[in-house]
């Protein structure tokens, strides 16, 4: 019997029902693992459990007289919750059918009695799939008369247009949004949609209306404060699974995910909520809108405003700077560049050298860090960096310094932030002032240096300090063994070391450097051999379907502990961990 | 988790009344694709 996954997500309305937004079929779940053991039976509950109807599940199968189940997804996709449940409710045979991400077929997959095929892939061919999944003009068309649906407006030209916004309705709150623009198909560039607006007026409605291109549509924002989790706007996704020749439901689980910032963050600062359009700030809709905002920042060493400390002790505008040119470096010793917690002290001795440039990474658009501070000497500095990057920096009252990653909470107003004087040849401070973000869309690059565990300066700017100051800035190299440095675009080759996945498989579609794949679905043969000194369990496993034996954590272990800002989940929803901020090293083994 | 936090967090679950309803939207949705394709 074939079948095919859908996910249905639903928003709540001002009168306390949920509508639905959109339905999607190549599709994930955005559940928290903990503790996932690939062979043991018990972890579906701990992990599933809650969600899943399993024993309605079970029950649905042992009326069908199935037996074995087949399913067709991504790599460390939805798959693996199915693949659970097998183990925990022993005596089904289990088979996986992988497709790659791109996909717009499925293959063929032999069917029979006792067989339940799961298709969570997309296909083209499907109705199901390409049209209501891929066109939102199609699905909101096929609701439209139904009572649970929310008001539409599109613009495709012909007189079936579908425009069921025609009274403008204003904010509930006067703060939240009223209309979102999204896109009709999927598409578009990283980060451009949703387009969050807070509209005062018919005319500011009827201008969105006009502006709108056949391939948008535009969406009333339903906002119910009631429905907020943590304060976090959130929606509810229903995964069904659609059966047989006559396409029967079978819900398979329902869960409400949160949105990652709260709508009453206070550390997202911008000049201005709302343009003259209604057009909302971007970072002010992240408030709005359930997406993972890590996912959209960036690591970033230099824009074209920076400049670099050359070698031979010059300034070269970092836009000009070129593969194998030869940077001032240094290095203190091997306890401080392990990012391990040092005394202060120890800084005052380092070693100034030079280190060739092995690479430099395109990167734009993303969520950006703006940090204002003074010198001890009272100087005021400003300047921008990825949401992602490093610095070598001390907590107030603290007497140890450490490299801190600056995503929101590690880096505190109050910190210093160690700096290098090159008048003085000596190591200064910055204490921090002020931090807001910002999402910007410009061009920025990040170094690599040939050399390891070196980190190289971008010149801080203000004309009035006499002595010439420079921001340590970390190198984004590749060491496929220590697991720092990893930096890579896909699995097949590091941009860094230029290995391939076999010496590289922490490498991920991922910008950030330093990220390792740590998601325990991504691992088998998992081994436990010990804890760090910061009682951190340490493992031994390969990744599934891959040679080579691995040591390092589980991602899902360090999640509601204090290691969670270690982790950072990748755009394929796969836990990934910043070992930088670990005291356990990633390493191969063989 | 405060408000400054940028963090994922488990999903939660729903009310049997919240299941109910849902159930029945997705029920009419596939329905209408029914009516329309099969």
């Amino acid at each position: 019997m074939k079948s095919v996954l859908i996910s249905t997500d639903l928003v709540m309305k001002q009168d306390g029902t949920w509508t639905p937004t959109e339905i999607n079929t190549n599709t994930s779940h955005e559940m928290v693992i903990k503790n996932f053991d690939s062979e043991s039976s018990e972890q579906f509950i701990d992990n599933f459990g809650q969600y899943v109807n399993h024993v309605e599940l079970n029950q649905f199968l042992q009326t069908n007289n199935i037996t074995t189940i087949k399913t067709i997804d991504v790599k460390a996709g939805f798959h693996r919750v199915i693949e659970s449940f097998c183990k925990y409710y022993s005596g089904y045979t289990y088979e996986f059918n992988e497709v790659s991400r791109d996909s717009i077929t499925v293959p063929q997959v032999e069917d029979g009695d006792g067989v339940l095929i799961i298709r969570i892939a997309y296909d083209s061919y499907a109705v199901v799939d390409d049209l209501y999944a891929r066109d939102n003009y199609e699905f909101h068309n096929l609701i439209k008369n139904e009572t649970f649906s929310s008001p539409v407006t599109f613009n495709i030209g012909t007189e079936d247009n579908l425009d069921s916004i025609t009274t403008f309705e204003a904010s509930v709150d006067g703060v939240a949004p009223n209309y979102v623009v999204k896109r009709r198909t999927p598409g578009g560039s990283k980060g451009q949609y949703p387009i969050l607006y807070r509209l005062n007026s018919q005319e500011q409605l009827d201008n969105l209306k006009l502006s709108i291109t056949q391939d948008e549509f535009i969406q009333k924002y339903e906002f119910n404060q009631l429905s907020l989790i943590d304060n976090r706007t959130n929606f509810i996704r229903s995964m069904d699974l659609l059966y047989g020749p006559t396409l029967e439901v079978f819900n398979l689980l329902t869960y409400k995910a949160k949105n990652s910032v709260s709508t009453q963050n206070n550390v997202l600062v911008y000049d201005s909520e709302v343009d003259e359009n209604g057009k909302l700030n971007d970072l002010f809709s992240s408030k709005y809108y359930p997406k993972v905002v890590p996912n959209y920042s960036v690591s970033y060493h230099f824009d074209e405003t920076d400049f670099i400390l050359m070698a031979d002790g010059t300034d070269l505008q970092a836009t000009n700077l070129i593969l194998n040119q030869q940077v001032k470096s240094i290095y203190f010793n091997e306890q401080v560049m392990q990012y391990q917690l040092t005394d202060v002290s120890n800084l005052t001795t380092f070693n100034i050298d030079s280190a060739s440039v092995s690479s430099i990474k395109e990167a734009q658009s993303g969520i950006f860090i703006n940090i204002t501070g003074i010198t001890n000497t009272g100087i005021e500095y400003n300047w921008y960096d990825g949401l992602n990057n490093y610095y070598l920096s001390q907590k107030a009252n603290e007497s140890t310094a450490q490299y801190n990653n600056t995503t929101a909470g590690d880096i505190e107003i109050g910190d210093k932030i160690f700096i290098y004087n090159k008048t003085t040849n000596s190591i200064d401070t910055i204490t921090i002032q002020s931090i807001t973000f910002d999402i910007k869309n410009i061009q920025t690059y990040l170094i690599s240096l040939e050399v390891e565990k070196r980190e190289f300066f971008v010149k801080l700017l203000n004309e009035s300090d006499p002595n010439e100051m420079y921001l340590i800035q970390h190198n984004g190299g590749c060491d496929a063994n220590c697991g720092y440095f990893y930096s890579c675009e896909n699995w097949d080759k590091c941009n860094y070391c230029n290995k391939n996945n076999i010496n590289c498989p922490a490498c991920n579609a991922w910008i950030s450097s330093y990220v390792c794949n740590s998601d325990c679905r991504l691992k088998e043969n998992i081994v436990s051999i010990g804890k760090s000194e910061t009682g951190i369990n340490i493992y031994h496993f390969n990744y599934i379907g891959q040679d080579g034996l691995y040591e390092g954590v589980m991602a899902q272990e360090l999640l509601d502990t204090k290691f969670e800002a270690a982790v950072i989940i990748g755009e394929d929803g796969m836990y990934k961990v910043d070992y930088s901020k670990l005291d356990v090293k990633f390493k191969k083994l063989n | 988790m405060n408000d400054n936090q940028i963090v994922t967090s488990d999903p939660a679950v729903l009310t049997e009344a919240e299941k109910t309803q849902v159930s029945s939207v997705v029920t009419t949705i596939v329905q209408l694709i029914k009516d329309k394709h099969l």
